[in-house]
């Protein structure tokens, strides 16, 4: 995981995971995301975590402790960080320490839930399918 | 089991007629509600999974059963014939139907506890956004936009 005491901006070419909870949050079919997964909360920003210096345990361990008060998690999406950064969206550094260092929040969300919606399904297409949690059966 | 039927004809070519006519209907809602079963199985797989809060495990509300029974009604409104959404779930507690052939063409309609229907899709490199009301009928606006999604599937 990162340096807790150096934290760097977030880099263009970094991968972030959202992390699927939901099992309406993806396609069965075709195991694609849907804008669901990248809508924010409504009064807040939508969280990513960082894979820069994590190792795949490290990530997954993570989304477990976002899973733990659900009964699963199903996995995660990753999509690359210049790929979030659509109108006025951005990517901030936002450490939760000392349990998630690489976590990071999408920001700049419009007021309009219809405007936030095209959002999420600009980065749904742009997302990778959903990555299976090794940690489910 | 005895049925009652309205028998609007005098004659017996008219009685059956419309007898014909009642067990036809019957016939119809039967299938178009057995048609919808995997819609409204999956809807209430999802709002099992979300009628409580934080069910993504970072504080997001919970979907109220007042929403489940908008999204049940907007689903039965559908019409007979029309492709049917796949069911999610946003973290404000809205639930979503989405009409998708691929992640450049996709229509996403949020639907609340208040009847009104936020909605998005995604046309290829354009796309529409907008809200309108829901008052038992699927508005035309939507329609629209659900054809020109699945006519593109075919396309």
């Amino acid at each position: 995981m990162l340096d807790p005491s150096h934290i760097p901006p977030v880099d263009d070419d970094e991968l972030l995971a959202r992390y699927v909870t939901q099992s309406g949050q993806f396609r069965k079919g075709d195991q694609s995301v849907k804008a669901d997964l990248f809508m924010p909360h409504p009064h807040r920003e939508l969280s990513v975590t960082r894979h820069r210096d994590a190792t795949e345990s490290e990530i997954w361990a993570v989304g477990k402790a976002v899973a733990l008060s659900r009964k699963r998690l199903y996995g995660r999406a990753d999509i690359q960080a210049m790929h979030c950064q659509v109108d006025d969206l951005r990517i901030t550094a936002k450490p939760l320490l000392p349990q998630n260092p690489n976590h990071a929040d999408i920001e700049g969300w419009p007021i309009e839930k219809a405007d936030k919606k095209v959002l999420a399904l600009r980065l749904a297409d742009t997302a990778s399918k959903l990555i299976p949690s090794p940690l489910e059966p | 089991m005895s049925t009652s039927i309205a028998i609007k004809g005098q004659s017996a070519e008219a009685q059956y007629a419309d007898n014909s006519r009642y067990i036809a209907s019957q016939h119809f809602q039967k299938s178009a509600t057995f048609g919808r079963q995997s819609a409204y199985d999956e809807l209430f797989q999802v709002w099992t999974e979300c009628k409580k809060a934080n069910w993504d495990g970072n504080e997001a509300l919970p979907v109220l059963r007042r929403t489940y029974d908008n999204t049940f009604r907007f689903l039965q409104s559908l019409p007979f014939g029309c492709e049917l959404p796949s069911i999610g779930v946003e973290p404000d507690g809205e639930l979503t139907l989405e009409w998708y052939r691929n992640s450049k063409w996709v229509l996403s309609v949020s639907i609340g506890s208040t009847g009104i229907l936020n909605y998005a899709a995604l046309f290829g490199h354009s796309n529409s956004r907008g809200s309108a009301e829901f008052l038992n009928d699927v508005p035309d606006i939507l329609m629209t936009l659900i054809k020109k999604v699945m006519l593109h599937a075919r396309s």
